[in-house]
């Protein structure tokens, strides 16, 4: 009684080509982020840490 | 870039002065808003367990101090907070003053103007009606304006930065700066009718998922992803060690920035939105899950090594609860986004309840480790008394417990009772809305003690804050620096953008779109598309060696590039939702029910209805549910609101839904429940109305209302002014009659009758037929309603 025909074409497949578009961000930033270097992810890591401000 | 500032000196040390003074300005304000919007808060909650907490004044009702405390609370007390945070952890992080003293001011004075602005006008129902989108377009304006300052503000600063690189905590901070100007703009496209007045461009269905692609990530980019990065900043710095991981941290931000963006219609499940836009908000909540825990244990997982001081520091109790909150929360998120749990949790508590979790426990939180961090760096003095921020911790957490455990038991409990049936499913469990009300208004109780002693641990966090600072030094800090040799590593725009890694990107999602879009061979054409941009990849550089990771890690380097490759990034899931819906004709939206405009007092009355904010307790939407169906009649098509300019949909249900209310009862029945809901409904916890049966109506603001309204494309007739008018008098003077014969004398230009008008139009059927197009003809099914709605124009 409460089940409503859906008209959709194309839109639906944006859901898939969505999913397909992260997974290539996700996999790209993954592996970017894993070559980085023990030095250049050090660095970075002591950044917030590097010296204080004083008066 | 130019890294030679005004106090800089080539190859040589300089020294940097920070501008403290402004991040102590925004942490005072942030702390003084954070009291008045939980003030706010409290109150509300207080009048849902007693009506009388309405106080009979327009100005306090819950439907007019609701958006006041929403309000208060994101751009108030965590706006002010996140400017605070960003401001702090950007100078250090680059290594530069903030660029311009006058434009920090001004966004400080500016931002605190328009809270001001926004006080005064939302308790006087000067309102949009989109939730977290109330203000008017005046203060938008000014908003807009504000924001723009910030973003020139802190671009320039990061220009003028002598660190080579951007940590991750800056990278969140530029998409929140990007992605908030565009959500905001968007949503609050509109045409003015008056100096206070406006229609949003976007109607019904439209306006719903812009409102919702708006709305949801409002909460992603402006109380989560500021947040991750003053995370990734002060956590460290509050224990002492770095990061757990950075390379998590890289995906984690990536991740969000991708997702989120397209995780909105999960706010519209169950309803008119097109299934296909419900599909994709459903799967993206879900997605999100993986990238939000990554970041709550890189965040936990940095105070390894560190937990015995959990226990006696405040600021890292504070911390560590507030990024246990983020996971719960961020775990509750796509909880509530899948569509079989969202059909009990909508419309209930429950979803009052995960907001809370994250506003109070994620945000709250964070923002009072970071002050507690703060003040005795800003203020040059240790904290007046430790014991009472540890008093204040134990006071917020039981406070959210209580809150959040109070909203789940009733929201589930909302949830279950309207949705339960009997006798196979034809027969309500609940018939009568009230029992859901009255059964759980022990727990509006509970929900108010929480809220309140949430609200006293901040009042004694002001308290410690003033005793800190009372008298204090407030010199700025300084470091001294190297100065970085000009222009090396630098990317100009035009090498950030134009070169083979964006060109085969942007090809392959190109491609991939149009294969999906399109038909025939243009789709197979686009699919070779997206072979030929991966292969060209993989063959360019076999040929010519190309490292792009060079590219990659200049890109970090080089703030204008990245930022805008970050602003396609969040750009390409708003477009890919909101332009099909926007573009496509409104008849084929319709699913073969068209509105008719509502008459000139009609509208009137639903500007009231507006105005005293009626959806924030109300909706408009009966939901492909069996619950909502039986309850309150055949389930809403998108066309019986494609003129809704706003749409009225709404996002909790304290009251029942009024989609169909139209003709359900006479006049006099409403005449009377505004005055008094008791005397009609006993146990409801509305507010007397009776001012509306007082004011008298503004009628000569209508033929404006209605000619914007023709312009965004509603079809109402050509009309002079003083035919409108006479048609207002005919509507006003029948409805009053009827009153009056029904008992009720009131004159026919109190605001009443107009809001009478209004509310007995809803859902009611048209005389016209729907526009004849193919879905008009496809989409209607067996047992349907009628093939248009909306009243005849009298």
């Amino acid at each position: 009684m409460f089940r409503r025909l859906i008209l959709e074409d194309w839109q639906r497949s944006l859901s898939i080509l969505g999913w397909a578009m992260f997974a290539f961000v996700f996999i790209s930033t993954g592996v970017r982020a894993l070559l980085l270097s023990k030095e250049e992810v050090g660095r970075m890591e002591g950044l917030p840490l590097e010296e204080e401000s004083h008066e | 870039m130019s890294r030679t500032g005004g106090d800089a000196v080539e190859n040589a040390r300089v020294r940097i002065d920070f501008n403290d003074r402004v991040v102590r300005q925004f942490c005072l304000a942030s702390l003084f808003w954070g009291i008045v919007g939980m003030l706010a808060g409290v109150l509300i909650a207080t009048q849902l367990a007693f009506w009388q907490a309405n106080a009979g004044t327009p100005w306090l009702t819950f439907g007019r101090l609701r958006p006041l405390h929403t309000n208060a609370v994101i751009f108030a007390f965590v706006g002010n907070m996140m400017f605070a945070g960003v401001y702090y952890s950007t100078q250090r992080l680059v290594k530069a003053r903030l660029a311009s003293n006058f434009l920090s001011s001004l966004h400080f004075w500016g931002w605190q103007l328009i809270i001001v602005a926004a006080a005064v006008t939302l308790p006087m129902g000067l309102t949009r009606g989109k939730e977290y989108a109330e203000l008017i377009w005046p203060i938008d304006l000014a908003v807009a304006a504000v924001w723009v300052l910030f973003g020139v503000n802190f671009f320039w600063t990061l220009q003028r930065r002598r660190e080579r690189t951007l940590y991750v905590a800056v990278w969140f901070y530029i998409a929140t700066i990007i992605t908030i100007a565009v959500l905001y703009i968007v949503n609050h496209l509109q045409i003015p009718t008056s100096w206070t007045h406006a229609y949003p461009v976007f109607g019904g269905v439209q306006d719903a998922l812009v409102q919702w692609w708006y709305g949801h990530n409002a909460v992603a980019f402006f109380l989560t992803t500021p947040m991750l990065g003053i995370m990734y900043y002060f956590v460290p710095k509050a224990a002492e060690r770095p990061v757990y991981s950075y390379r998590l941290s890289i995906v984690h931000f990536w991740s969000i920035v991708f997702l989120y963006i397209w995780a909105g219609p999960h706010h519209l499940l169950n309803t008119a939105l097109p299934n296909w836009l419900q599909s994709l908000g459903m799967v993206f909540s879900l997605m999100l899950w993986a990238p939000s825990w990554g970041g709550m244990l890189n965040g936990l997982l940095t105070l390894r090594g560190v937990w015995n001081r959990v226990r006696t520091e405040p600021v890292l109790q504070f911390f560590a609860a507030a990024v246990t909150f983020y996971g719960m929360s961020t775990f509750e998120g796509p909880l509530l986004s899948i569509k079989s749990v969202n059909a009990l949790s909508h419309y209930t508590d429950w979803t009052i309840g995960h907001v809370h979790s994250g506003a109070l426990g994620w945000n709250g939180f964070l923002t009072a480790g970071m002050i507690y961090w703060l003040l005795p760096r800003l203020w040059k003095r240790p904290l007046h008394s430790t014991g009472a921020a540890q008093m204040h911790f134990w006071l917020g957490m039981v406070g959210i417990l209580l809150y959040v455990a109070a909203m789940w038991v009733s929201g589930i409990t909302q949830g279950l009772m309207l949705s339960a049936t009997k006798e196979a499913g034809s027969v309500l469990a609940y018939p009568n809305f009230l029992d859901a009300v009255t059964s759980t208004r022990w727990l509006m109780h509970l929900r108010a003690f929480g809220g309140l002693l949430y609200l006293s641990g901040f009042v004694l966090m002001a308290w410690n804050v003033f005793k800190t600072v009372r008298g204090a030094q407030t010199n700025d800090a300084y470091i001294e620096v190297a100065a970085l040799p000009e222009g090396s590593g630098d990317l100009t725009l035009r090498r950030g953008l134009f070169n083979p890694p964006v060109f085969y990107a942007l090809a392959l999602i190109v491609s991939a779109l149009g294969w999906g879009a399109l038909d025939g061979l243009p789709s197979g054409l686009c699919l070779w598309g997206v072979v030929a941009s991966v292969m060209g990849a993989f063959l360019h550089k076999d040929l010519t060696g190309a490292s792009w990771t060079d590219w990659y890690d200049k890109l970090l380097a080089n703030a204008l590039p990245f930022s805008v490759l970050t602003t396609i990034a969040v750009l390409i899931g708003g477009v890919a939702q909101i332009l099909p819906t926007v573009l496509m004709s409104k008849e084929n939206l319709m699913e073969g029910v068209a509105q008719e405009p509502y008459s000139p007092l009609q509208l009137y009355g639903r500007d009231l209805y507006v105005k005293e904010g009626c959806y924030n307790c109300h909706s408009q939407m009966i939901r492909t549910l069996a619950g909502d169906v039986l309850r309150y009649g055949p389930y809403s098509k998108a066309g019986e609101s494609a003129y809704d300019h706003p749409f009225q949909w709404g996002s909790k249900r304290t009251g029942p839904d009024l989609a169909r209310v139209g003709g359900k009862y006479p006049n006099i029945w409403h005449f009377h429940h505004m005055r008094d809901p008791r005397q009609i409904s006993p146990g409801s916890t509305m507010p007397n109305y009776e001012w509306l049966l007082r004011e008298k109506a503004d009628w000569e603001v209508i033929p404006r209302r209605i000619a914007v309204q023709r312009r965004l494309g509603v079809p109402y007739p050509e009309q002079t002014a003083a035919e409108i008018l006479a048609e207002v008098r005919t509507e006003a003077d029948g409805i009053a009659s009827d009153l009056k014969t029904a008992g009720a004398a009131v004159e026919a230009d109190r605001d009443i009758v107009a809001l009478i008008a209004y509310l007995q139009r809803l859902g009611k059927p048209a005389a016209h037929p729907a526009p004849a197009t193919a879905s008009a003809a496809a989409a209607p099914s067996p047992g349907e309603p009628a093939t248009t709605t909306g009243a005849p124009r009298p």
